[in-house]
């Protein structure tokens, strides 16, 4: 693990250029992508990750055509460069033919937006396979480059006369361009994505912004493309975003979170795609395994959603779990307290016997249950054990008694107001005394003019003075 | 025909008449017919990018398949069987994920699509490098699932395609009724107590056997297209669902069919691919000129809905030219009308309309022998022309009346408002509005106007 850490740390090692290249890029991505899931059109990236690749390689294409780059060639040095400020050109005009193409469809067949734009951007991902495929041979570019990049080796070619990948600057001049627009505009983009209606009676030009985004999230998918490729740049743009909105509300810390979260899938990913062949030595001939770069970044941005998911402050799955479960036994040692408070009222000696026997089978759950309620019960103080039989203490009986009277106060408030019978003012009843508090309890019993007795007869326990 | 007979027998070994070309035709004409026909409903439901997910998600279980049949016997991995099982798994829990995740609160139903695509795809993309370092890895296989490996179908691969085809289309008419009220009324299917939830169920197992199943013509990445492009071009040529199911499956065959052909003459350019264009090439075709809502078509319909409204007021402005210059008492009747001339310009003065239209316009009139043109260079109007016009002007009376004195229009309003809706009045609709003014008395068969018309301009006031 050191010898990792050091090597990505030290400036001139290939493992840090990759990193450096990684971060740059996911963190372009993430900045419109934001964007994107905050309004809804998170397909919007996967339909220009797979439309932009026909303009990718025609830009690769009229590059080479137009530029001699043969090695011993001047301009040799400059082709990264030129090529990419093409494909960038390209890129917006081409993604704004896609969103329009799509919304043109979209009304004039009456079809859903999501089958117009999947029309246009299969189609055009088809005709970038051909092209690819076709011209495989004069462009550097081949199907493994399409679907995930090769950030491992597009990082060897580097701006002339520094260290610095083409890729890293592109990524770099997609962040500077994407922050300079939504610094602008900022006020815009946030009306607009949460309100347009009213943005468009304040005069925001919705439209303007929509194709504004559009063109900016095409230039960034192309900028981009050697670092992930043209289908997970999908997840690159829309992970770090979703991750970021299960944590804060307000857009300004939605955008720095998912930034937060891009560099983190970017570095952790890296360390995964360098450490795996490390960790595990495959098949008979000792040959390691390779973990792509980019497959491996998507991989560790999807664990931390997962993980978020599961554990996010308050949305967080397994807090809502452990909540739930919570509750049960809560409800639960209420009901034993309850029906200890009932069987006292009828003078009923409660041995261990009739724990597992008549109590277990009211409160319909198996004795061992009602033995470790019980138990649970005993530690917290309100019920004890003398001499074999189980007794609320003080402090139980007070519970059971706040219990007991909610219950009563309901069955008499449902069967008054409501004409309810017996049975079913019963069963609510069963689940109301749980959630009545003390206020909620007195001012049920001074509705009810403080009645004494229940509609069965039985006496409703008074107030004890507690909530 | 003698051209295109020497063509087809001039085929030679990559023709037509060649074995494994008809194999390949074969195999991903089914395919085109089978996702043709799902992906109508798809559509329909609103759901088409089902099948991107499948399809993307289709990977990660391609590639364990693989690896788990690979690490328990060395070169068993690429069992095809095993293969496709690992990916239709893969998919159909990446659909039932989807669901799961758009419940997660603050994750959109967009979102929880892209999310689980693109991380699955991720995971698929991290398989398939470690596949890559096998020794046996031989991974170009696995990538031909991807980008399809149509050229390489086989016998065995074309009677699974034809199971799969006709199991798809024996479902879809078994379940065409139940399918068809959960795409337009699902929620008067469920009030029916149709169980909507294992329909839908029924659906997406389609779409995941017919996406697995497409990973080896079209391959992967592209089945989605054909989930997507046939449904949405055969939209534009039909509104009922019987239509769009046969059209969705012809287009799919059809775009199969062609990409099939021009990849067996034209090498290395992908199977797969040339389908999917294909396919978009008769998107565009059905786009432009479908019959039901073709651009081309519309526009046709825009323009020919236009000119019978010009007609019509035509035919009004020179009636209310000749009421104006009439000196019998009451209204003109038709042979009245007929008697009387007029002239070009007098007419052309009480419109403003372009020169264009209306000598287009007067043309028209002439050919449908509503008015002629007498000796001395006037026009008249023949007896049928002095009927239609008659009809014409009621109509628009009686409803400027309607709007004047029901609607509350006020009366500056009336002849433009008039003009729009007039014209779209039914017969039943006209008896009702003649009931109205039965009443008050007026029996002429044609109101007066309102307008003062001035008896020497013929322009209203």
């Amino acid at each position: 693990m050191n010898e990792l850490l050091t090597s990505l740390l030290d400036a001139n090692s290939l493992d840090s250029r990759i990193a450096l290249t990684a971060i740059l890029a996911s963190i372009a991505c993430a900045l419109p992508g934001t964007l994107l899931v905050l309004r809804r059109q998170s397909l919007l990236g996967d339909a220009l990750g797979h439309a932009l690749l026909p303009g990718i390689v025609l830009g690769y294409l009229a590059t080479n055509f137009l530029i001699d780059d043969s090695p011993g060639g001047a301009a040799a040095a400059w082709v990264p460069s030129l090529r990419i400020t093409a494909m960038l050109v390209g890129a917006a005009v081409a993604g704004i033919l896609c969103a329009v193409l799509a919304t043109i469809i979209e009304k004039s067949g009456r079809v859903e937006p999501s089958a117009a734009l999947g029309v246009v951007f299969t189609g055009l991902f088809a005709i970038g396979l051909i092209l690819v495929r076709r011209y495989a041979d004069d462009v550097d570019i081949d199907a493994s480059c399409v679907l995930y990049g090769h950030l491992e080796t597009v990082v060897f070619e580097t701006w002339p006369g520094t260290t610095l990948p083409v890729a890293a600057v592109s990524a770099l001049a997609a962040i500077v361009f994407n922050a300079a627009l939504l610094i602008a505009f900022y006020k815009e983009l946030k009306l607009s994505t949460f309100d347009p209606e009213f943005a468009r009676a304040v005069g925001i030009p919705a439209g303007a912004i929509e194709i504004g985004l559009v063109a900016a999230t095409a230039m960034t998918v192309v900028a981009t493309f050697e670092s992930v490729g043209s289908i997970l740049v999908l997840a690159a743009l829309v992970v770090p975003a979703v991750t970021a909105r299960l944590l804060v509300n307000r857009f300004i810390s939605q955008i720095m979170i998912s930034l937060v979260f891009a560099t983190l899938a970017a570095v952790g990913g890296h360390l995964l795609a360098m450490a795996v062949p490390h960790l595990v030595v495959l098949t008979s001939d000792n040959r390691p395994l390779e973990v792509g770069t980019a497959g491996a970044i998507s991989l560790v941005s999807g664990l931390m959603l997962l993980a978020t998911v599961a554990f996010g402050p308050t949305n967080g799955l397994v807090w809502k779990v452990w909540r739930l479960r919570a509750l049960r036994q809560r409800v639960f040692r209420e009901d034993v307290l309850g029906i200890l408070f009932r069987l006292a009222e009828r003078g009923v000696q409660v041995d261990e016997a009739c724990l597992s026997g008549q109590v277990a089978r009211s409160l319909d759950r198996s004795p061992a249950a009602v033995q470790r309620g019980v138990r649970k019960l005993q530690s917290a103080g309100l019920v004890e054990q003398i001499m074999g039989i189980w007794r609320l203490t003080a402090v139980g009986t007070q519970r059971a008694t706040e219990i007991v009277r909610s219950h009563r106060l309901w069955e008499t408030y449902l069967a008054r107001n409501l004409g309810w019978t017996d049975e079913a003012s019963h069963r609510v009843a069963e689940r109301f005394e749980h959630h009545t508090s003390g206020y909620v309890r007195e001012n049920l019993a001074d509705e009810l003019s403080h009645p004494g007795h229940d509609p069965q007869g039985r006496e409703i326990p008074p107030n004890t003075g507690t909530s | 025909m003698t051209g295109l007979g020497s063509f087809v027998l001039a085929q030679g070994s990559a023709g037509l008449l060649d074995y494994s070309t008809r194999m390949v035709l074969a195999g991903t004409v089914l395919l085109g017919i089978a996702a043709g026909i799902v992906g109508a409903f798809l559509l329909l439901r609103k759901r088409s990018l089902v099948g991107d997910v499948a399809s993307h998600a289709a990977v990660p279980g391609l590639a364990a398949a693989f690896l788990l049949f690979e690490i328990n016997s060395p070169g068993s991995g690429r069992w095809l069987p095993g293969l496709l099982i690992g990916a239709a798994v893969s998919a159909a829990l990446a659909i039932w994920l989807t669901e799961r995740v758009k419940r997660i609160r603050y994750i959109k139903e967009d979102a929880a699509l892209a999310v689980v695509l693109s991380l699955s795809f991720g995971l698929g993309v991290c398989l398939l490098t470690i596949i890559q370092s096998f020794p046996s890895g031989n991974q170009a296989h696995l990538t031909d699932f991807l980008f399809g490996r149509a050229a390489a179908l086989i016998e065995g691969d074309v009677l699974t395609l034809t199971c799969v085809a006709s199991g798809v289309l024996i479902i879809t008419l078994a379940f065409f009724k139940e399918f068809a009220v959960l795409s337009f009324d699902e929620d008067f299917a469920a009030a029916q107590g149709w169980p909507v939830a294992k329909l839908e169920l029924l659906l997406t197992a389609l779409v995941v056997v017919v996406t697995v199943t497409a990973m080896q013509s079209v391959g992967l990445l592209l089945a989605v297209a054909l989930l997507i492009t046939p449904a949405v071009a055969a939209r534009f040529w039909t509104d009922r669902l019987p239509g769009l199911v046969a059209i969705s499956a012809g287009i799919g065959a059809l775009a199969s069919a062609s990409g099939t052909i021009v990849s067996a003459q034209i090498p290395r350019l992908g199977t797969g691919a040339l389908i999917v264009v294909f396919g978009l090439i008769f998107f565009i075709v059905s786009w432009f000129f479908g019959s039901k809502r073709g651009l081309v078509w519309a526009w046709w319909e825009r323009r020919r809905g236009n000119r019978e409204i010009h007609e019509a007021d035509l035919l009004r402005a020179v009636y209310e030219l000749l009421e104006a210059k009439n000196d019998v008492e009451g209204r003109p009747g038709p042979e009245r009308l007929a008697d009387l001339p007029w002239s070009r310009a007098a007419v052309a003065s009480s419109l403003t309309w372009p020169a264009r239209r209306f000598e287009s316009i007067l043309a028209t009139l002439l050919t449908r022998g509503w008015i002629w043109l007498d000796a001395d260079g006037h026009y008249r109007f023949t007896l049928h022309g002095a009927r239609r016009a008659i009809d014409v002007v009621r109509r628009h009376r009686l409803w400027e009346l309607y709007l004047l004195n029901y609607a509350a229009l006020p009366a500056g309003q009336i002849d433009r408002a008039a003009d729009i809706t007039e014209h779209g009045l039914t017969d039943a609709e006209m008896e009702r509005l003649e009931g109205l003014f039965a009443a008050r008395g007026d029996q002429s068969q044609v109101p007066a106007s309102f307008h003062k018309i001035d008896a020497r301009e013929g322009e209203p006031a």
